[in-house]
């Protein structure tokens, strides 16, 4: 029996982070079409209810800028140097293609469901 | 917060060097935002329990610098570190085996330069079977840790058990090495200086080195060659420089750390002597004593142990040339590593 579980509940932990993969990258692209440092988009993103482990959204907006889908830039806010993102334009042109896709699926799985 | 900066080092440590010191500083920014707010909120800073607990949330350092680096498919993140340290460590011991058994059968078995040379052909296979045997169990390992969750405990594989207490020390001293306090440094000192009073002793007195065994070698039938004389003059003078530097050290107040600078002038400085003997006219090092010859053993075969002893300085030679190269390449590293650091 508790070997069932502990393979029942990987399996879920597995499927539920490639489930969310996707929708982080789609929720982050879309909060930065304004302007964030990694600690804030963390709070906004959470606070629509959409929390995000620190190991996880930092190294993103790594990649996503590796990517050429966000710009960034060190600058001073309340004394202190931060990091901050935005959509590029090579962005916001995935970002829309993204959200196409999303509402697709999104659209078809209620169909289905 | 302490624990904070010894948590991020402990991330850095993992992370690539040429992205260290920025993803450091951009995660060093949102860390102390976050931290700022919490104690906002709570009206007072975080106590040692409470920042524990955050931090441990964060991840481990070796998980969080994972996330930074490229998918790796063989090996996951968690176990990665690991498996970095191992194989560096089975190469390590691999290579030291390896030296070790052609050195002794190149002295058992009578081999010349020629054979060392063909078995050095070797060497790069042993290196890449140790590398397939490391990878090879850890690409099991991860692959069991992840299909078979129930045969390999979940804290080997996820190091939920870790705890930031016991993340490294901050250095105090940015400088590397290790402190000594005054009373070391002048001890070494004066153990320093009774060495070479010692050395200077044994041309004259050469019963202070060899005790009872100077009488028979003065009347042996073998003598040293005049290479070994200014081997030992080498030998005098590099201890003579030391002693100097130790002493301008005490002299300034400057004993706690040995500079990168010495340290690095005291290896090369021990790459001369033994260089010196490589230069041994006809690579001699014993010769018969003419005044003794009629005492010589008929079955000493002298050139054959002038050979042995040329091979143990060639190997003495690549060690201590290895080992000037890896100095130069730490100090290097370490001065990049603070180049790099951020605030700087």
């Amino acid at each position: 029996m508790g070997y069932s579980m502990t393979v029942a509940e990987n399996m879920f932990e597995n499927l539920r982070l490639e489930l969310r993969r996707g929708c982080l990258t789609l929720a982050v692209l879309a909060q930065l079409r304004q302007e964030h440092y990694g600690y804030t988009l963390r709070k906004a993103l959470t606070e629509r209810g959409l929390a995000i482990d620190e190991s996880t959204l930092y190294p993103l907006l790594r990649r996503l800028e590796t990517q050429g889908l966000l710009t960034s830039e060190w600058r001073e806010e309340e004394k202190r140097n931060k990091r901050f993102y935005r959509l590029s334009a090579d962005g916001e042109t995935m970002f829309t293609q993204l959200l196409d896709e999303w509402n697709a699926i999104n659209a078809s799985l209620y169909k289905i469901l | 917060m302490e624990l904070l900066d010894r948590y991020l080092l402990a991330v850095r440590k993992h992370l690539p060097l040429a992205r260290q010191a920025d993803i450091v500083a951009e995660l060093r920014a949102n860390l102390e935002a976050q931290l700022e707010e919490q104690e906002s909120e709570l009206g007072r800073p975080l106590t040692e329990g409470e920042a524990i607990d955050w931090l441990k949330r964060l991840g481990s350092p070796t998980e969080m610098a994972a996330k930074y680096q490229p998918l790796r498919y063989l090996i996951g993140p968690t176990i990665f570190p690991t498996y970095w340290m191992i194989l560096r460590l089975a190469v390590l011991w691999a290579s030291v085996a390896w030296a070790v058994a052609t050195v002794v059968r190149m002295i058992t078995e009578g081999h010349g330069p020629e054979w060392l040379a063909q078995a050095l052909w070797s060497y790069p296979g042993v290196l890449a079977a140790t590398v397939a045997w490391v990878t090879g169990a850890f690409a099991a390992f991860e692959y069991v840790a992840v299909h078979y969750p129930n045969i390999i405990p979940g804290n080997l594989t996820h190091s939920s058990a870790w705890s930031p207490t016991s993340l490294p020390r901050l250095e105090k001293d940015d400088r590397p090495g290790k402190r000594r306090t005054f009373a070391t440094a002048v001890a070494e000192f004066v153990a320093e200086f009774a060495l070479i009073i010692w050395l200077l002793l044994i041309p004259r007195y050469p019963v202070v080195l060899m005790g009872p065994g100077a009488i028979y070698l003065e009347h042996s039938a073998i003598r040293l060659t005049h290479i070994s004389v200014e081997f030992f003059w080498v030998i005098v003078v590099f201890n003579v420089v030391q002693l100097a530097w130790h002493g301008y050290n005490l002299l300034s107040g400057n004993w706690a750390v040995k500079g990168v600078l010495q340290k690095l002038a005291a290896k090369a400085m021990g790459v001369v002597p033994v260089l010196l003997l490589l230069t041994a006219p006809g690579h001699v090092f014993l010769e018969v004593n003419p005044d003794e010859a009629a005492r010589m053993p008929a079955d000493l075969d002298l050139a054959m142990l002038n050979h042995y002893l040329f091979t143990s300085v060639i190997v003495l030679s690549f060690i201590v040339t290895i080992q000037l190269v890896l100095e130069i390449w730490k100090v290097g590293m370490g001065g990049y590593r603070r180049g790099m650091a951020p605030g700087r």
